[in-house]
């Protein structure tokens, strides 16, 4: 079912097109919004069928039941791991867009046992410290990294608990926020600090953010100016 | 009120905007503001849109503690302060840039290495470029961003004479006489710092006489270099000089 005329699915084709164009997905990947027109708790969410997201269009954006299967049976091919999603949204009723990506800079992170922190700014919401998810651990003898059921979903969502952010071990990570702005922003936020964090690291040690200089992601003041001045520009830099 | 000069002004300011942006230096966020040459207490900064976007009808007048003159009720920087509390340090200075470049922000977390002159374009790091931390006045649990005149010229004090200071996880200030030197030196702040990360992987290194450090008496403020670097960026930026 396209969601021809919603805002939400319209921000959310213009997610998928920034985050593509910006590097922080290429041909795989994907970000969804919590459908508004369903309503809290049993919900459902929009995401894309399965496609590159710098190729999305609103015609490919369908809704999923909260159990991460089309509300429509879809002809298309949909994206394996669309329970990640599915089990956030569950798991976060605060969550209202959720992105899973593989953008290069966070990898290592996946893999070293050194935490990716918050080092600057504008990524005040990853904290002290990212989780790290690790689906052979959770689930011995999996033998793919692919979150393909709604319990490896769930089982991720857990780790990511109350955060913002979770790696996923050898394959990327999940960023969640109340609106596909603040996803965008924080995946792209996200992106520099783990390439300042793993510079500064090489060169010695380093002073990450305070804790008291992370953001409250529970308790998070109203959407500052500052995400609508980020959208306008990553629209026009998309072409959008 | 010269009206030539003050749409000239606001033209350069946009332009150098544009520039920043487009050499990757500002993204959404950072600005860059220039003296009021009609009331040098204040400045002239754009309302709070992204660099690479900005029009001269965004060009905004602030006084000497930040607060907008005159005015449409456009809101500008939040961290505006940050140029307030420079000009009024500093008189030498006529435009001031703010920003998050990827290539400096690990310098401004590093407890062991400082940002100093590695190329001839970067000898205005010089020893090592100062550090603010904006825990140190004002403790370690802020949003981490220059909300007042008090915040201000603390960082103006860190800067002191400087042309260029470092601000803990979150970006840098740099200084010029004019618009065209503090987009020059926003340029080569950032290939001196690329510069020195790649110096750091290569090993054993050659480095700067004394004498190359002193500023050349002959050599005066280098205004030439800046403008050929100016017509050049406006180039890239597929800006056309009037």
């Amino acid at each position: 079912m396209a969601q021809g005329d919603a805002v939400v699915p319209g921000e959310l084709v213009s997610a998928n097109r920034i985050l593509g164009h910006e590097g922080i997905l290429d041909a795989f990947g994907h970000v969804s919004a919590r459908n508004p027109a369903a309503g809290d708790g049993g919900g459902t969410f929009l995401l894309s069928r399965a496609r590159a997201p710098e190729l999305v269009e609103q015609a490919d954006i369908l809704e999923f039941t909260p159990d991460g299967e089309p509300v429509t049976p879809a002809s298309q091919p949909l994206y394996l791991e669309r329970y990640i999603h599915a089990a956030i949204y569950a798991a976060r009723p605060d969550v209202g867009a959720v992105c899973h990506s593989h953008t290069p800079s966070i990898l290592p992170f996946s893999v070293s046992m050194t935490p990716l922190r918050s080092v600057i700014h504008s990524a005040r919401f990853i904290g002290p410290g990212v989780p790290v998810w690790d689906i052979a651990r959770e689930f011995p003898g999996e033998w793919s990294p692919l979150v393909r059921n709604l319990a490896y979903g769930a089982s991720l969502a857990a780790a990511l608990g109350d955060g913002a952010v979770a790696l996923l071990r050898g394959h990327g990570c999940v960023v969640v926020g109340r609106t596909p702005q603040e996803v965008v922003n924080r995946c792209i936020a996200l992106d520099k600090n783990a390439q300042v964090q793993e510079i500064a690291h090489r060169l010695g040690d380093y002073t990450p953010l305070h804790q008291g200089e992370c953001e409250d992601i529970l308790n998070p003041g109203p959407p500052l100016a500052a995400d609508n001045r980020a959208w306008e520009y990553f629209l026009r830099r998309a072409g959008l | 009120m010269n009206v030539v000069t003050d749409v000239d002004i606001r033209r350069e300011l946009v332009a150098a905007n544009r520039i920043l942006g487009h050499e990757g230096i500002l993204d959404a966020f950072g600005h860059v503001s220039v003296r009021d040459p009609e009331h040098p207490g204040h400045f002239l900064l754009c309302r709070a849109r992204s660099p690479e976007n900005v029009e001269v009808t965004d060009v905004l007048e602030l006084d000497a503690e930040g607060g907008p003159v005159g005015g449409d009720g456009a809101i500008p920087y939040v961290e505006r302060f940050i140029h307030a509390g420079v000009y009024e340090a500093r008189p030498d200075v006529g435009a001031v840039c703010h920003n998050h470049a990827l290539s400096i922000l690990p310098f401004s977390i590093s407890r062991s290495v400082r940002l100093r002159s590695t190329v001839n374009k970067s000898l205005m790091f010089g020893e090592g470029v100062p550090v603010w931390d904006i825990a140190d006045e004002f403790g370690d649990s802020t949003d981490m961003l220059v909300r007042n005149m008090t915040q201000g010229r603390s960082l103006a004090r860190t800067l002191g004479p400087e042309v260029i200071g470092l601000m803990r996880g979150h970006g840098s200030v740099v200084t010029g006489t004019g618009v065209r030197q503090v987009v020059s030196r926003c340029l080569h702040m950032d290939r001196g710092a690329r510069a020195q990360l790649s110096v750091m992987t290569l090993g054993e290194r050659r480095t700067f006489t004394e004498a190359e450090l002193r500023p050349h008496p002959e050599l005066p403020a280098g205004s030439a270099s800046d403008d050929r670097d100016w017509e050049y960026f406006l180039h890239r930026a597929g800006l056309v000089r009037d």
